[in-house]
């Protein structure tokens, strides 16, 4: 079980990000809508694990992910990107990130992703 | 009307593009009508998805039309809370289409072909009639499990 961190400004890609890390598993989750939303959140809560999405308005998710991992170089952060992003992409590799999943996704793809990185968590 | 060289190109290229999106975000096949042109639209559609696409030399629109059941059945395949809800669903509806044009210009780009795209609006009625001013769409539906979706292309060269 871990605290997880769901980053994305549209609703459904929050609910099934949500809904795929929660089945048949036991995690916290907290939503976030904006960068900003995230690092104020990840702050309160210190989730075991972000997913967040790059695009989006008031401070995008390359910009939250480098103030978290400036708050706590130890966050797993997984990018949500599309496709044409991979500028944006490497730069977030490049700044830490853990792992990133290419929208249009699969539900195998996000679970298996989430689940590596929350192994890793628990190892370190 | 008649198909320009550039115009067939963009316009198979996009719609390979949804054709692959598609599948792959409801893990189903998809069929595809022959391409036809037409500037208003009267059929059975109720729904519709409307995107802006502007680029350095082509401006226009790509509409996506279908019945409200195949919108609330795409979205519910997703997020059935989201199908629940009549308003809930349209958001849904936007954020689906929203990542499928995303692609279709992404692959487009792979294609020197460079385009950005709106936020989609959704819009709703009974029956729908769409009308474009001045400007003739290449439409053509594409063929699921979860239903018939027509997509109308009006994009010009500027």
């Amino acid at each position: 079980m871990g605290k997880i961190l769901i980053v994305d400004d549209a609703k459904l890609m929050r609910n099934i990000i949500r809904n795929t890390v929660l089945e048949g598993e036991h995690h916290e989750i907290v939503e976030a809508q904006n960068g900003e939303e995230a690092v104020s959140l990840y702050k309160e809560h210190r989730p075991d694990l972000v997913t967040m999405d790059i695009t989006m308005e008031q401070c995008n998710g390359l910009e939250a992910a480098k103030r978290i991992l400036e708050f706590d170089p130890h966050a797993r952060i997984i990018m949500v990107t599309a496709v044409g992003q991979e500028k944006i992409l490497a730069e977030c590799v490049r700044a830490g990130v853990s792992d990133y999943i290419m929208k249009p996704f699969t539900k195998e793809r996000i679970a298996s992703s989430v689940s590596k990185v929350l192994q890793k968590s628990e190892m370190s | 009307m008649e198909l320009t060289h550039i115009d067939a190109r963009f316009i198979t290229l996009f719609l390979e593009s949804y054709q692959e999106v598609f599948g792959r975000v409801f893990d189903c096949d998809v069929c595809r009508g022959t391409v036809s042109v037409m500037s208003s639209q009267n059929g059975h559609s109720t729904v519709a998805v409307l995107t802006g696409v502007i680029g350095n030399c082509h401006t226009g629109m790509v509409v996506f039309r279908m019945k409200e059941e195949t919108a609330r059945r795409m979205v519910g395949y997703l997020d059935p809370t989201m199908a629940a809800f009549r308003e809930s669903m349209f958001e849904g509806l936007g954020e689906v289409f929203n990542i499928v044009s995303g692609n279709a210009v992404q692959h487009l780009a792979k294609n020197k072909i460079d385009l950005s795209i709106t936020t989609p609006s959704v819009v709703a009625g009974n029956p729908l009639a769409l009308h474009l001013l001045n400007q003739s769409a290449y439409s053509v539906s594409m063929l699921s499990p979860l239903g018939e979706v027509g997509i109308d292309i009006a994009i010009k060269r500027l």
